[in-house]
């Protein structure tokens, strides 16, 4: 069985003059919650739709599934994608239209059915199955197109800024749908809310300009194992005495911000030893500790990783 | 008034005139009176109905994004057939909907009404109406797919009709006088040219006209097709 769900080499997209993707690489690893991150303009919509097939591209390869690019017939129920700004057709009845994408995806009648309820119950639609679209409010719409595309439950699934238009219920519905997928099912998200993806994602990449900055498991993009931030109360810090334990790390003493980083080195032991440690030292010292994170955040290693083009 | 209309010579050469054929027109004038205004009328409307209703109907999915949700679960030259076949359907219904208001029309104004050789006559014709125009819905669609704007789509659809109309009378006018081959040929690639072949009684002329309509409608779609194929949802 392949181990990524999804592989995109040297991938290029051009509109007009413009290279909207330049040589984008990525590896989704199968089974993942995979977190796309990046500006405005910086290509996320693009390679998603390009990998779905929606778009043609100008260069470059797309290992959808296996099975090389995007084909509808024959990875017909395998993939599918809540494009960004797309209008579900108005005159159309929420049910019916549920029912019609399930049949293109060869489900049978009984099954649609069934699976159309659940999908609808999830994104509390349930009393809507026989509205017009077009009396659908925004969000309402919104939690319509989310669950369309998990329809037959796809083996892939493309969510393109699913959290916009989404009330906070919603957005903790979608989030605990997300984390409770079927083993083995892929999702491949962008939000422009990095603080939702670092709840939600296993792996993260970082794209600008078309092309990936960086990618890999979420500990590591934020350092989890390598980072611990201490916020502090104002002071004599026992700095001496923190930078004579036996920690292979760089410290960074900042009293004015009231902060103390302690960047481990590669070779470090556990941090959740080393953070006990620092914390007997500080305790003693009578310092006043108050909040210690383990690890960056998203939003920090990503405009740190996008500045530097590491 | 209608019967005596029927009789005259003048009204029974302008049909003759019109369909460019004695024996045809002998039949056409033996059918009731009603339904040969009826078929006049539908195949003087339905390829306007089809320009005007159906031309911007694939455009729209474009432009509003909602074959985004449906061309990562079908192909696309299946979608451009699924909705030709669509249109289709649609526009048989409305044909043989206006069966029962025009009959009634007649019922109801007419004297010595022939009920059931009219409602019979009016749904043959419909039907051949219907074919006549599976080539102009094939064209329209074909051409809307070239374009990203409904607007521009239903104009061009309405052009092309006329476009079409005025090329088919060109090439027959050239093609008559035996100026060249090339009109002869061209003249084959609108709906026209089958249209008196589709309207004769029996299934020898028929079904070869319908056959051919339906697979200009076909080549219409298909060049659509050929632009959608390599187009950016």
């Amino acid at each position: 069985m392949q181990t990524t769900a999804l592989t995109v080499r040297g991938l290029r997209k051009r509109y007009g003059r413009r290279w909207a993707l330049d040589g984008l690489d990525l590896d989704v690893p199968r089974g993942s919650l995979f977190g796309l991150v990046g500006s405005n303009g910086a290509g996320k919509t693009t390679m998603m739709t390009c990998c779905a097939g929606l778009l043609q591209v100008d260069g470059g390869e797309i290992n959808l599934l296996g099975s090389g690019f995007p084909d509808p017939d024959r990875l017909r129920g395998r993939y599918a994608i809540l494009p960004q700004d797309a209008r579900l057709p108005l005159h159309a009845r929420v049910g019916e239209l549920m029912f019609y994408y399930a049949r293109l995806i060869g489900m049978t009648a009984a099954d649609a059915r069934n699976q159309i309820g659940e999908l609808l119950e999830w994104v509390n639609l349930s009393d809507r199955r026989d509205a017009p679209v077009r009396t659908l409010s925004h969000g309402m719409m919104r939690r319509l197109t989310v669950a369309q595309a998990f329809l037959g439950q796809p083996e892939l699934v493309f969510l393109d800024e699913p959290m916009s238009g989404l009330d906070p219920r919603e957005v903790n519905r979608l989030r605990d749908l997300l984390t409770r997928r079927p083993a083995g099912q892929t999702i491949v998200i962008s939000s422009h809310i990095l603080g939702e993806l670092e709840m939600i994602c296993d792996h993260v990449a970082f794209i600008e300009k078309g092309k990936r900055v960086k990618q890999g498991p979420l500990s590591a993009m934020v350092r989890r194992h390598h980072r611990l931030t201490y916020r502090l109360r104002p002071g004599n810090w026992p700095e001496g005495m923190l930078r004579a334990l036996p920690v292979q790390a760089t410290w960074s003493f900042l009293p004015d911000k009231q902060v103390m980083e302690v960047m481990l080195d590669d070779e470090q032991r556990d941090p959740v030893e080393v953070n006990a440690l620092i914390l007997r030292v500080l305790l003693d010292a009578g310092v006043g500790i108050e909040e210690v994170t383990r690890g960056s955040d998203l939003e920090r290693e990503f405009l740190h990783a996008t500045a530097t083009g590491s | 008034m209608t019967a005596t209309l029927w009789k005259n010579p003048s009204f029974r050469s302008t049909v003759t005139d019109l369909v460019s054929d004695a024996s045809l027109a002998e039949t056409l004038l033996a059918t009731p009176p009603l339904s040969l205004f009826y078929c006049g009328l539908l195949f003087l409307l339905t390829p306007l109905l089809v320009a005007m209703t159906s031309s911007h109907r694939l455009t729209e999915e474009l432009w509003t994004g909602a074959s985004r949700f449906v061309l990562f679960r079908t192909s696309r030259f299946a979608w451009c057939l699924g909705k030709f076949s669509g249109q289709a359907v649609v526009l048989l219904v409305a044909l043989v909907a206006s069966i029962p208001v025009a009959w009634a029309v007649g019922w109801w104004r007419m004297d010595d009404f022939p009920g059931v050789a009219t409602a019979t006559t009016m749904l043959v014709f419909s039907l051949k109406a219907w074919v006549f125009s599976l080539a102009y819905l094939g064209m329209v669609s074909g051409l809307s797919l070239w374009v990203r704007n409904p607007g521009v789509a239903t104009a061009l659809g309405v052009i092309g009709l006329a476009g079409w109309s005025a090329w088919y009378h060109v090439s027959s006018h050239y093609a008559d006088a035996g100026w060249t081959f090339i009109f002869e040929v061209t003249r084959l690639f609108a709906p026209q040219a089958y249209q008196v072949d589709l309207l004769r009684p029996g299934w020898s002329h028929t079904v070869p006209a319908g056959l051919s309509l339906l697979l200009l409608g076909l080549l219409g779609l298909l060049a659509g097709y050929l632009r959608l194929r390599r187009r950016d949802l």
